[in-house]
């Protein structure tokens, strides 16, 4: 016993040693490293030579669902000087030279030749000449005095960015949006960021003298991976007819500001979406998304829920009698009035009317009474039916920013007073954005079915369909069938013989509601301001398009009623857009695909590569200009191009033997 | 036996507070390695600082689990954890998802697991549990046993690809020791280890003829006991045999990151493409932090990513950089405290299973430690394993966690079964 104990003891002393011996060496490595060789390493990590660069990747397009391109990434490009780089001779010899042909791009030749001096003289190593170039005007730079002697002798510095382009202007411009760091995420940009930003790629650079980096090969190079494509629902045309409906109006009649958006009512698909308001400097341009983020009271486009309530529960029919009196109506301390009596000329014969007749003709009185005396005891049945229906619910739109739905509920005594009930059923008290409001008026279009409203169609590269979105049911039936047979009716009459009768266009019949919502009502009590609205769907015996156009604070002495300030523009816009389709503009596929095949090269660079280093001239046609002039310059070869878009056209022909003596001449039709 | 009146009762509070000690050195240590002013946040779960306080948080709540289990039902867990670990071990290699080219994650989520961790844990319980059966004379018998047990999730953690991990398994060959096993083939083990490096190091069929030449020479040398000449010829056979396959072996069976790995360690190869770059720059950071270090959050090596892995494997780069000599100094005595106690806790049980396991604890944590900071100040080649405790992993985390715990709830039941 003894001696196995002895034997364990010995054991442990070896264990123990074991334990020490590799502390020992620890220890005496930290001190070589850390005291020992410190002061050197320490010096070592001022000159780290080895760090990789990130290389950002390219980001996806954004396409109209007529595959036209809304946003898309150009490369854009900085210049600096380094003026100390440049040897004495260069310097005296060529200064002029350069001071001449800066001019031509801006400022005097006088103010460059002292920019350039007084660079040199402070010792200024990073001196900025110009920025935001095109490729080809980058190309025409390299060639100038002093920077024609290369990026070492000649001092130039150029640095690439990508710069987003929309190809259609202004329009969209605040539907399609942006992401970046310092002014954050809108619209699709915003909302596809994740499928549109891809992945940075890293690259492995070794510091060589005066700050310039070079690629090292050493196998831990990630590529950056360009980001999808995102094809929306919107049509270039359609948004391109409503835009400019929308602007005509705003600067008609002096508004400051409006929002279109036309839906397509199977499937839910935004067409066209255009929010347009008045700038500091007096016109107008995209900046808020008023359509998805402005939630007011609708005012009589309101009516469509009313009348549905009163239908659905057997209240009323659309023969039902309602006396409106002299055209007002005496509510506790609060006045109900026709906000248009003076303009519907029926009306200005008081009495009893029907309410269908008071639909088409829009009677706050007529719709506050009748509430008010069905609902009047038992107001949660009325609102329950909004619920039901699922109209306190955001739509969940794709793009960020949705306001949402403001429905007082009785039982929240907060938000609800006597006059609640009856001004609701005229237009107030409640709260949507037009998007919302849209939602329920193409839902009367699609035969009762409510779907949400959506922007995104697919998601792809250039080959293939990562993703595709389709529509939602929100409601599948948000009436009762003969309910929406009677205001199909009531909505096609209101254009045929109400208060928008003077739009009827029997080609393409209109179907919607106006309104005319009052602002600040509360705050002013002889308030002018005004929101002209309206809502509706064409055509209207077989609806293909719902539409809803708000216009807010026109100036009141040219006109605020819906009637006339926003239901035209649905009027116009109908007409123009029912004559698109099919007729003038058969669905071509082939500029779409040429679009796709241009935009984004399907060529594996490495079989490029491949070719070059063969000596047989590659197939260049597809990849962007600086992607082709890098590849062909890297591999020693002389290139002239033109423009800056994909290149279209090439010299020598592909297959060709190449030899350097060959000017390789390359051309893009995009300037 | 007495009952205990509360999990902590006979607990002890050196191994518990140590432990704490090191999670939370680990935690800020993580959080200095990845830290980032621009997203500094202490409730974006996307960080991987904020990980490790949920695994920290974790971990303590399956300690105070298994503290609260009954001392008896351990040792009876050991075969059904063992095979459950064998199993997803199996699994792995099949539905695992590949992170960094090696398939030993399943993923779940945001967070992955890494059953290859949990393998240390259910190996060092059966081990215990087969080297404390009763049946002291069947010694070798069930050192065999204990190598078959050893030897399984070694070769299914081989093939993922994870040689680090697959080494740690040798770390046993210390228990067998204390248990017993002749210092011959602990010798020889490490012999073999020696000739392994040689090999690499010399042409093999130099070292063949050499070793064949010193054969010979032993011989002359005992030409009076013409019987040990068999032995002698027969040894140097082997080692021949030997040399001849690991250099077969390291050509043919190692990938290329292992085999540059060891080759530029051995100062074989000139490093032409860089592989030795994550030593390199490892050592750079070390170094630069000089005896003082550069401060808390001050580092800038790790922090800008010249080290790679600066979270995981390389998570003491942040430490020698930030807290300098001194503060490493410290740091390395604090864990070498921290084995020190769990082999005193192992020597005092009563129990043979208790003392096995927490010994196969202290070896496997002490292993991981040697071999993880060798490698970050490039005393040893780079075998990707983690610092236990202190690296920036889950899986990790969660399993050397249980070892302890473990090993504090066997301390503790010492006291009950008195």
């Amino acid at each position: 016993m003894r001696d196995l104990q002895k034997k364990i003891q010995k054991r442990i002393y070896l264990l123990a040693i074991m334990l020490v011996l590799p502390f020992i060496a620890i220890v005496y490595k930290l001190v070589i490293l850390q005291w020992v060789e410190g002061p050197e390493l320490k010096a070592k990590v001022e000159e780290q030579i080895i760090k990789y660069h990130t290389i950002p990747p390219i980001r996806g397009n954004i396409y109209s669902a007529d595959r036209k391109l809304l946003a898309t990434s150009v490369p854009t490009f900085d210049v600096y000087f380094d003026p100390i780089a440049v040897s004495r001779d260069i310097w005296s010899n060529e200064l002029d030279a350069l001071a001449a042909k800066l001019a031509q791009f801006s400022k005097t030749k006088g103010e460059w030749t002292r920019i350039l001096s007084a660079g040199r003289q402070s010792g200024n190593r990073y001196i900025k000449l110009l920025e935001n170039l095109t490729f080809s005007e980058l190309q025409q730079i390299k060639q100038f005095p002093i920077f024609r002697h290369g990026k070492f002798k000649g001092g130039l510095i150029v640095e690439q960015k990508a710069h987003r382009r929309m190809p259609m202007g202004t329009i969209a411009e605040r539907t399609i949006g942006y992401s970046s760091a310092n002014r954050g995420q809108t619209g699709l940009e915003g909302a596809c960021d994740i499928w549109l930003k891809g992945k940075e790629g890293k690259r492995w650079m070794q510091r060589m003298a005066k700050g310039h980096w070079k690629p090292i090969n050493n196998g831990w190079d990630e590529d950056p991976v360009n980001g999808y494509d995102v094809v929306s629902t919107l049509d270039s045309r359609i948004q391109d007819i409503l835009h400019h409906e929308l602007l005509q109006t705003l600067i008609n009649f002096e508004a400051d500001h409006g929002t279109a958006v036309v839906m397509e009512v199977k499937t839910g698909k935004i067409k066209a979406m255009v929010n347009l308001g008045r700038t500091e400097g007096g016109y107008y341009a995209e900046r808020l998304n008023y359509a998805i983020w402005e939630s007011s009271e609708p005012g009589s486009t309101f009516k469509l829920l009313t009348a549905m309530i009163l239908l659905e529960d057997k209240k009323a029919d659309t023969n039902t009698l309602i006396d409106i009196g002299n055209g007002s109506w005496v509510f506790y301390d609060r006045i109900v009035t026709e906000s248009n009596f003076s303009e519907k000329g029926s009306l200005e014969s008081s009495g009893q009317i029907t309410l269908a007749k008071a639909f088409e003709q829009s009677s706050n009185v007529a719709f506050a009474r009748l509430v008010f005396e069905h609902y009047k005891d038992q107001p949660s049945a009325f609102v329950d039916k909004l619920y039901k229906m699922g109209l306190h619910k955001s739509v969940n739109f794709e793009i960020k920013g949705e306001t949402a739905p403001m429905i007082p509920h009785p039982e929240d005594k907060t938000q609800w007073s006597g006059i609640t009930l009856p001004w609701m059923a005229f237009g107030y008290q409640t709260s949507f954005t037009p998007l919302q409001l849209l939602t329920v008026y193409n839902a009367i279009a699609n035969d009762g079915v409510m779907v949400r409203p959506y922007i995104v169609e697919e998601i792809r590269n250039s080959k293939r369909v990562i993703k595709r979105f389709g529509t939602t049911v929100l409601n599948s039936s948000v009436c009762s069938r003969q309910t929406l047979e009677k205001l199909k009716v009531l909505l096609a009459n209101v254009v045929r013989q109400g208060t928008a009768k003077h739009l009827y266009n029997p080609a393409v019949p209109l179907a919607g509601k106006t309104g005319t919502a009052k602002l600040d009502y509360w705050k002013e009590k002889n308030s002018r301001k005004y929101r002209a609205s309206f809502a509706g769907y064409f055509p209207a015996d077989q609806p293909q398009y719902s539409i809803i156009v708000v216009v807010d604070r026109p100036n009141p002495d040219k006109a605020y009623y819906g009637s006339k300030v926003a239901a035209p523009v649905a009027a116009r816009s109908a007409s123009a857009i029912m004559g698109l389709t099919p007729a003038s503009m058969p669905v071509d596929s082939r500029p779409a695909e040429r679009i796709l095949a241009l935009s984004k090269s399907k060529k594996d660079p490495h079989e490029l590569e491949d070719h070059v280093r063969k000596q047989v001239m590659p197939n260049l046609v597809g990849l962007t200009m600086a992607q082709a002039v890098a590849l062909m310059e890297n591999k020693g070869f002389k290139v002239s191009s033109t423009g800056s878009g994909p290149v279209n056209w090439q010299y020598p022909p592909q297959g060709s033997q190449l030899s350097r003596s060959v000017l390789i001449e390359l051309k893009s039709f995009n300037p | 036996m007495r009952k205990r009146n509360s999990i902590f009762e006979g607990i002890d509070w050196s191994v518990l507070l140590l432990y704490y000690l090191l999670v939370i050195i680990g935690f800020f240590s993580v959080l200095a390695a990845v830290y980032n002013p621009d997203t500094f946040s202490l409730s974006n779960l996307s960080h991987n600082y904020n990980k490790q306080m949920i695994f920290i948080i974790a971990s303590t709540v399956i300690g105070l689990f298994i503290l609260s289990l009954e001392g008896r039902l351990i040792e009876p867990l050991s075969f059904p954890i063992y095979l459950l670990t064998l199993g997803l071990l199996v699994a792995v290699l099949f539905l695992g998802v590949k992170i960094s080219g090696a398939r030993s994650w399943f993923q779940f989520g945001a967070f992955s697991l890494q059953p290859g961790e949990f393998a240390k844990l259910s190996a060092s319980m059966m081990v215990a549990a087969i080297l404390a059966g009763a049946n002291r004379k069947n010694f070798n018998k069930k050192l065999f046993l204990a190598i078959v047990v050893i030897a399984i999730p070694a070769l299914l953690i081989l093939p993922q690809p994870d040689l680090g991990s697959a080494i740690v398994f040798s770390s046993f060959l210390f228990v067998f020791y204390r248990e017993g096993l002749p210092l011959f083939y602990v010798l020889i083990f490490i012999a073999l280890g020696v000739f392994f490096i040689l090999a690499l190091v010399i042409d093999p069929d130099i070292l063949s003829v050499v070793l064949g030449g010193m054969g010979v020479f032993v011989a002359i040398l005992l030409r009076r006991m013409r019987r040990v000449w068999l032995t002698i010829a027969a040894v140097t056979a082997l080692l021949v045999l030997f040399i001849q396959s690991v250099d077969y072996a390291f050509y043919n069976l190692l990938e290329d990151r292992h085999r540059n790995r060891i080759n530029i360690m051995l100062g074989k190869a000139h490093d032409p493409k860089g592989i030795g770059y994550n030593t390199h720059q490892s050592m750079i950071a070390i170094g630069s932090g000089g005896v003082w270090g550069k401060g808390f959050l001050q580092g800038t090596q790790t922090k800008y990513d010249f080290v790679p892995e600066q979270q995981t494997d390389f998570i003491f780069c942040t430490i020698g950089e930030e807290w300098g000599f001194v503060g490493s100094f410290l740091f390395i005595s604090l864990y070498l405290l921290f084995i020190y106690r769990i082999f005193v806790l192992a020597e005092r049980q009563k129990l043979a299973y208790a003392r096995i396991f927490a010994y196969s604890v202290g070896s496997i944590i002490f292993f991981h430690f040697t071999v993880n900071i060798a490698m970050t100040i490039g005393l040893f080649p780079v075998i990707g394993i983690p610092l236990p405790f202190i690296s920036s992993g889950g899986s990790s985390m969660l399993a050397f966690s249980m070892m302890i715990f473990i090993l504090l709830r066997l301390d503790t039941y010492r006291q009950e079964i008195l």
